[in-house]
């Protein structure tokens, strides 16, 4: 059940990613939905999964929307799994850890596609612009909401039908 | 090699190589993307409506609550409203633009992100798109069609940073490029106009038209104004601010076939001496011959084939 919930969550932040996130960005800067969902993901899941549904996220992100395939699969994958083993040691997360883990995700997301963009024989961009206008303010927002769908993570993980089987057998005695 | 008993590490490593798999396929226009890409018409139905639920929910926030249901009531009377006076506006151009075969198609999704400047239409395969058509709105250029599924469509537009457009300077006539930036110091994105002659007199708010070299988008196309010059290297760089507003678009009409295209078919029947007439086009400014690369003169020029002797 815990899976089937968490891998509907990001199906439907893909969906909306494309079809209702360009109504909802903020002074003309996306908000990357799937990334907010895999940030708190990545950080509060103690088992892989958090890698696989940033993959399958990327991936339909890829199918339904871009016409570089690949592109948005490898960017969220990195992401995630970065987040993952950094916080998989950690005892605890305080604020400053998840805000900076959304900043984080966000900036070696757009960085990782600024490469692939560059590969594929784009050079006539400005970086520093970009940073400056797009990746830099996306980052920070990214770090707030991080914030936000942190908290509601960790009410939801709480949830009886979220918990892990193990601990359910536990309860059960 | 502890590493190797770590799951995760491992199926990371794959997705990353499968992922650069998929990205360098994807690049070369290889089968195997195009497969891969055509299997995301399975949640195109799901798409479209959850567009719709998301333009219902986005457009009636206030009717969550009951003391907001006479406001949410006029907001969806605006809306369609509005939605009636954009479509109107469309049809009135599919009608009075005689020199292409157009067909009305709405975007049900856009990539989200910084980099690309993509967005699905509701029109596939099945509705006689094919990769390359080019697609437009009353106000000027959108962009081309990129990749096609049985029923969607993914449309590159002109200000993706991969773009590149064959224009002409309406008034001087010099002919350049014109490209997506990325970028930019504004925040709505902007296109550049290159390769220009550098003697070539640029006035701010001068009209960029499609010239119809590249054989992609038909002539005549408006492609936006000049906002500003600047003499480089290798010719003026030329900022033009596109006409369409790609921000707030919702329908778009996609070009099936163009009188330029079909006369090419007929010439090959005719002889050369076929001169394109001075067909109203799309902008009125007429449309040069594509079939044997003479352009149109201003004297009066023969009728074509189709339109009798």
């Amino acid at each position: 059940m815990r899976h089937v919930v968490l891998a509907l969550i990001c199906f439907l932040a893909v969906v909306l990613a494309g079809s209702c996130a360009p109504l909802l960005e903020i002074a003309g800067i996306p908000v990357d939905l799937p990334l907010l969902i895999l940030v708190p993901l990545a950080m509060l899941e103690r088992t892989g999964s958090p890698v696989i549904l940033a993959a399958a996220s990327g991936f339909l992100l890829d199918l339904m929307y871009s016409t570089v395939m690949g592109m948005s699969m490898l960017c969220y994958t990195l992401a995630a799994a970065l987040i993952f083993f950094l916080c998989r040691r950690a005892d605890r997360l305080n604020f400053f850890m998840v805000f900076g883990a959304g900043i984080g995700a966000y900036l070696l997301k757009d960085l990782v596609m600024a490469g692939i963009v560059t590969a594929l024989g784009v050079h006539d961009f400005q970086l520093v612009q970009m940073m400056a206008r797009f990746i830099l303010p996306g980052a920070l927002i990214e770090g707030v909401l991080g914030l936000l769908t942190y908290w509601l993570f960790t009410k939801l993980m709480r949830c009886r039908f979220m918990r892990r089987r193990r601990i359910y057998a536990d309860e059960l005695g | 090699m502890r590493f190797l008993k770590n799951k995760t590490l491992i199926a990371t490593a794959v997705i990353i190589v499968l992922s650069m798999a998929l990205i360098s396929a994807s690049n070369a226009g290889s089968l195997l993307a195009g497969t891969v890409g055509a299997a995301g018409g399975l949640v195109v139905p799901l798409q479209r409506a959850l567009y719709q639920v998301s333009e219902t929910a986005v457009g009636g926030v206030s009717s969550a609550s009951p003391a907001g249901s006479a406001e949410s009531g006029a907001m969806d009377y605006e809306e369609l409203v509005a939605e009636n006076a954009r479509l109107r506006e469309l049809l009135e151009f599919k009608e009075s633009t005689v020199t292409q075969e157009l067909k009305a198609a709405q975007i049900i999704g856009k990539e989200p992100g910084n980099w690309f400047e993509v967005f699905t239409i509701d029109l596939g395969a099945n509705d006689g798109i094919e990769a390359g058509m080019p697609v437009v709105t009353p106000q000027g250029l959108v962009g081309r069609v990129e990749e096609v599924g049985l029923s969607w469509a993914k449309v590159m537009s002109i200000i993706d940073v991969r773009s590149s457009v064959s224009a002409i300077m309406e008034r001087t006539r010099d002919t350049g490029v014109v490209k997506g930036t990325i970028g930019s110091d504004d925040l709505t994105a902007t296109l550049s106009m290159n390769y220009l002659p550098l003697d070539t007199d640029i006035i701010e708010g001068d009209t960029v038209l499609t010239s119809g070299y590249d054989e992609v988008y038909p002539k005549g196309l408006i492609v936006g104004r000049v906002t500003s010059s600047t003499d480089q290297s290798g010719g003026k760089l030329v900022i033009v601010e596109p006409s369409v507003d790609f921000r707030r678009l919702e329908e778009v009409l996609v070009v099936i076939s163009s009188q330029e295209e079909t006369e090419t078919a007929e010439d090959e029947d005719i002889t050369a001496e076929t001169v394109s007439s001075a067909v109203p086009g799309v902008i009125g400014d007429g449309m040069r011959s594509s079939g044997d690369g003479e352009s149109a003169s201003s004297e009066p020029s023969a009728p074509t084939g189709d339109e009798g002797e």
